[in-house]
């Protein structure tokens, strides 16, 4: 994870998270990425700042395929997954946006029911378990916890979810707990003051996604109760 | 019908929420009713005038319009502890909101982790809920819990806390704002 080196795409959401129309802010590598979907059902992933004022795009709004910054109404879309070209000023309507009024992209993808976004538009790699995924998955939920990504990926690990017997672990924020009918699999985002656990599942069944909702809460209440001070 | 509240008042917001989805016409007296300017001598929460009823209270109120109007909008008794709970003077996102909007030093930091683990939980819920298709805080159709629970909510950024770590909450906020007849306040902005 050296200056130079490429980083694999880290995971920011569910694909479930972020349906079309919606936006969030998230965190990659430490920078704060805007992450949402358009209408036509494709996610974009953006510097989370509105090149105007400074503004996070995040607390804007998705129109069709575009997003709208909430302070002065300037909206960016990319039908070509690009950086986000301005496509209008409401304060001057008959203007065509300059070309610099741009919001930088970075690399997005879908992957595992999850959505992988690249810190450096370099970073377009999924990690092994991601990329080679071919079994349908079903989302179960996020997790969020104020502890660092190395102490949640090491209270996921010691704590299997019960009807699960292994776990193997990738080395890269990815985990795979297997049973004798599914395979449990969790990736893990550092957001800076927190971590992340995105979990699916292959097992289609409500009452088991829902016992594994309980696991993921439990396991970050455990957690959170360790790193009181 | 008058109620006696203010635009920043939060506590009253799920108030004017009910009245603008029900289209009830609602004569408003805006005092400056937040609890640190009374003090403590004030009422407690919005105070609706209808007839000669005086109704006081979020809780209260909700439910005297709900009943008159609306019985569609009560939550079965299984919502009745959370609405409590939402509307206490002592839910942790509300008083984090109050104490950063009018105090100088703003709510201490444990006031807000409290406040983002009570988000935290209301998100648990929904989390769950959603596999079972309940997609409101009470059930299958949205009440009066909901309008309750949705300014604590919206309006977390008023204290710094986002709504990214919450993506069932985030869901159902998409979802109550696209209710007929929903309305904004400061801090909620119309688009979204």
């Amino acid at each position: 994870m050296h200056a130079g080196d490429r980083q694999t795409m880290i995971p920011v959401s569910l694909s479930s998270g972020v349906e079309p129309g919606a936006r969030t802010g998230t965190s990659v590598d430490g920078q704060p990425v805007v992450v949402w979907r358009g209408e036509d059902g494709m996610v974009r992933a953006w510097a989370d700042r509105c090149p105007h004022r400074g503004m996070r795009l995040s607390f804007g709004f998705v129109r069709q395929n575009t997003l709208t910054c909430i302070y002065h109404g300037w909206s960016f879309g990319a039908p070509d997954g690009g950086d986000g070209h301005c496509r209008a000023v409401p304060a001057h309507p008959g203007m065509t946006p300059p070309v610099k009024a741009s919001v930088p992209a970075l690399p997005v993808t879908e992957a595992l029911g999850m959505i992988w976004v690249g810190a450096t538009p370099g970073d377009t790699a999924l990690p092994q378990q991601a990329a080679r995924a071919s079994e349908p998955v079903y989302p179960v939920r996020s997790v969020t916890v104020r502890a660092s990504a190395p102490a949640l990926q090491a209270a996921l690990e010691t704590t299997l979810p019960t009807g699960t017997e292994a776990v193997e672990a990738s080395g890269d924020d990815v985990i795979t707990f297997k049973g004798p009918r599914e395979l449990v699999i969790t990736a893990v985002q550092d957001r800076g003051d927190g971590a992340s656990a995105h979990i699916v599942t292959t097992n289609a069944d409500i009452s088991r996604r829902k016992a594994l909702c309980l696991w993921a809460a439990l396991v970050r209440d455990h957690l959170a109760a360790v790193m009181l001070p | 019908m008058i109620l006696y509240d203010s635009d920043l008042d939060a506590d009253a917001y799920p108030v004017r929420l009910l009245l603008s989805m029900l289209g009830l016409p609602c004569e408003r007296v805006i005092i400056d009713s937040s609890p640190l300017a009374l003090r403590g001598h004030g009422p407690r929460g919005p105070v609706l005038a209808d007839g000669g009823t005086r109704v006081i209270g979020a809780a209260a109120v909700l439910r005297h319009l709900a009943g008159r109007h609306a019985p569609q909008w009560l939550p079965p008794p299984s919502g009745d502890a959370l609405l409590a709970t939402l509307t206490s003077p002592r839910f942790a996102p509300r008083q984090a909101r109050l104490l950063a909007l009018f105090t100088a030093e703003g709510p201490a930091a444990g006031l807000v982790e409290e406040a983002a683990y009570r988000l935290q939980d209301l998100d648990d819920q929904l989390t769950l809920g959603e596999f079972d298709g309940q997609l409101w805080f009470a059930g299958i159709r949205p009440t009066i819990v909901d309008l309750a629970a949705f300014g604590p909510a919206a309006l977390s950024n008023d204290y710094g806390v986002e709504h990214d770590p919450f993506p069932a909450l985030r869901r159902w906020i998409k979802r109550v704002r696209a209710l007929p007849g929903f309305a904004g306040m400061p801090g909620v902005p119309q688009f979204y």
